[in-house]
């Protein structure tokens, strides 16, 4: 079992002539299991938040508590995958893949047959032996994915992960986590700036305002499953779209000054 | 509609693997056969560029032959290249010159090497914890801009003409620049490998050795090419002060007896060693780290 909350977390960054606020008192809840994004425009510290979870970021107050643990700095239970291209040149995908377990001394046969698996999951059988260069940016994002999971991580991180691939690539890369995670089951914490890609994939949906970063709305997205591209076009899909969006455009008037 | 036979189909079309190397780069549809030659950044064929470096090269020593088959400059002032080769082949065969010759590399190799294995932990080190940039950056830069070849005549009083001496010339000329260029190699690691890495479970020593240390290499041996070509400057200025042996005493003593076409041959072997040294490296680069995206020619 592994329950994530983000309990009342504060970032402030320390700045010339004053401190930037980041994050405000967000608490945010993650069930075993579930699928849980955090949307908002760019800047409202959703990436300093996923951050904090990770380890990477020290909150300045709060905590983040992994089955009721507080966490203390990063570690494999809380894998990530980050927006730019991550996988180690010098090692080949297989290698890539093993990564995490080749630095826990996991013998090599068992690696083996971990890495084997989840290429298998992302569909990138036949590319064990080639080196990141020769992958497009999706397959890269794949064996991303896969590095991650031969951890066995009690949460998954994501931090827009798919931001930087074309928008055909990306959808097909949201319908493979859709079904990867609808068959391990592991728990998905989800950032993006991409309103669909929350919705679409998502069980919960948290909107943060801009500047400092705070909890706007908390929504659950109750759309049958499994969800495929088509669920996409269902008036259902776009009423949540709507919400959210209208939240979001709010805080873009706020910030740009322009609110009424 | 079945799921998972759309995302192949997709998939197949979106996430086809590029080529890697080695294939040819599509032909330029709109323009005639030489326009890739007079277009920035495109492609040209493999054998233009061949003939294009023959050309490069034989430009210097067309102008050389000119000159001084043309009876332009004096035989005394300037040999001729037929002169200089003949010259060249008999110091080799007769003269000992590749005594002198390996007398210059081993002096490179050992003032190379004690730089190397200083010079690449120490910039490592600088460029990945502020505490050690803060502690040495500022002294090595200063250390920097001091001309080698003004070390010399302390040199000589500290090391009188012995070998150490030579050898220290290259430290000076190469430690300082080395550390600082594989400084800025390290700091250039993205911090994100680094995070990756420490949420896949590494300890702060796992991340140093099996993530900053590899990130770094490809990086460090293109800089110790780099700085083996300067070495060669710095020791020939060293031998032309003080020394017994090398090329840099060969073409000092071949001055005294006027035997211009001894130093020009002098200066010819200096020219090849280097072009010897360069392309191994890079042969050696490739071989090291064939994972390295290289620009395409």
């Amino acid at each position: 079992m592994s329950d994530l909350a983000i309990d009342h977390v504060s970032v402030i960054y320390p700045k010339r002539g004053g401190a930037v606020t980041a994050l405000e008192d967000v608490s945010i809840e993650v069930k075993n299991g579930q699928f849980v994004s955090i949307v908002g425009a760019s800047g409202c510290g959703k990436s300093t938040l996923l951050n904090v979870v990770g380890g990477l970021v020290a909150p300045t107050s709060g905590q983040v508590l992994l089955d009721g643990e507080p966490i203390r700095g990063p570690g494999a239970d809380r894998g990530m995958v980050f927006q730019s291209y991550t996988l180690y040149p010098w090692l080949t995908v297989r290698k890539n893949v093993e990564f995490g377990l080749s630095l826990r001394h996991v013998p090599r046969a068992e690696r083996h047959r971990v890495a084997d698996d989840l290429l298998a999951e992302v569909r990138l059988q036949g590319f064990e032996d080639v080196y990141p260069k020769a992958l497009s940016g999706g397959m890269k994002q794949r064996v991303a994915i896969a590095r991650v999971l031969a951890n066995e991580p009690s949460v998954l991180l994501m931090d827009e992960p798919f931001g930087a691939l074309d928008a055909q690539t990306r959808t097909v890369m949201q319908e493979l986590l859709l079904d990867l995670w609808e068959r391990l089951r592991t728990t998905v914490l989800f950032v993006t700036h991409d309103i669909d890609e929350a919705v679409f994939l998502s069980e919960v949906v948290y909107v943060l305002s801009n500047r400092p970063g705070r909890v706007r709305r908390r929504l659950e997205v109750e759309l049958s499953r499994p969800r495929n591209f088509e669920t996409m076009g269902t008036p259902e899909f776009t009423a949540y779209k709507r919400d959210i969006l209208s939240l979001i455009h709010e805080e873009s008037l706020r910030e740009a000054g322009l609110a009424r | 509609m079945e799921r998972g036979l759309s995302t192949e189909q997709v998939q197949a079309q979106a996430e086809r693997p590029r080529p890697v190397r080695g294939g040819r780069p599509p032909r330029r549809r709109y323009s005639g056969r030489f326009a890739a030659f007079i277009t920035p950044k495109e492609p040209i064929p493999r054998i233009g560029a061949l003939i294009l470096t023959l050309i490069g090269f034989s430009i210097p020593f067309a102008l050389w032959a000119l000159l001084t088959y043309g009876g332009a400059l004096s035989a005394f002032f300037l040999p001729t290249p037929g002169t200089v080769v003949g010259t060249l082949w008999t110091m080799i065969t007769q003269d000992s010159f590749l005594t002198d010759v390996w007398a210059s590399v081993y002096r490179i190799l050992q003032g190379f090497v004690i730089s190397a294995i200083i010079g690449v932990p120490l910039g490592i080190l600088m460029g990945s914890f502020e505490s050690f940039r803060a502690l040495f950056e500022q002294p090595i830069s200063f250390a920097r801009y001091l001309p080698a070849s003004a070390f010399i005549p302390l040199l000589i009083v500290w090391f009188g003409l012995d070998e150490s001496g030579k050898v220290a010339v290259i430290i000076i000329g190469s430690f300082f620049q080395l550390t600082l260029l594989v400084a800025d190699i390290s700091a250039g690691v993205p911090k994100e490998l680094l995070n990756i890495a420490y949420t896949l479970g590494a300890s702060r020593w796992q991340v140093f050795t099996r993530v900053l240390i590899p990130a770094c290499l490809p990086g460090v041996v293109d800089t110790l090419r780099i700085i083996i070509g300067w070495a060669w400057t710095y020791i020939i200025v060293a031998e032309l002060v003080s020394a017994q042996s090398g090329i840099g005493h060969v073409i000092l003593q071949a001055e005294r007896f006027s035997q211009t076409d001894q130093i020009v041959a002098g200066i010819l072997a200096i020219g090849i060693l280097g072009l010897i040294t360069d392309t191994s490296f890079r042969i050696f680069h490739r071989l090291l780290f064939p994972y390295v995206e290289r620009v395409q020619r």
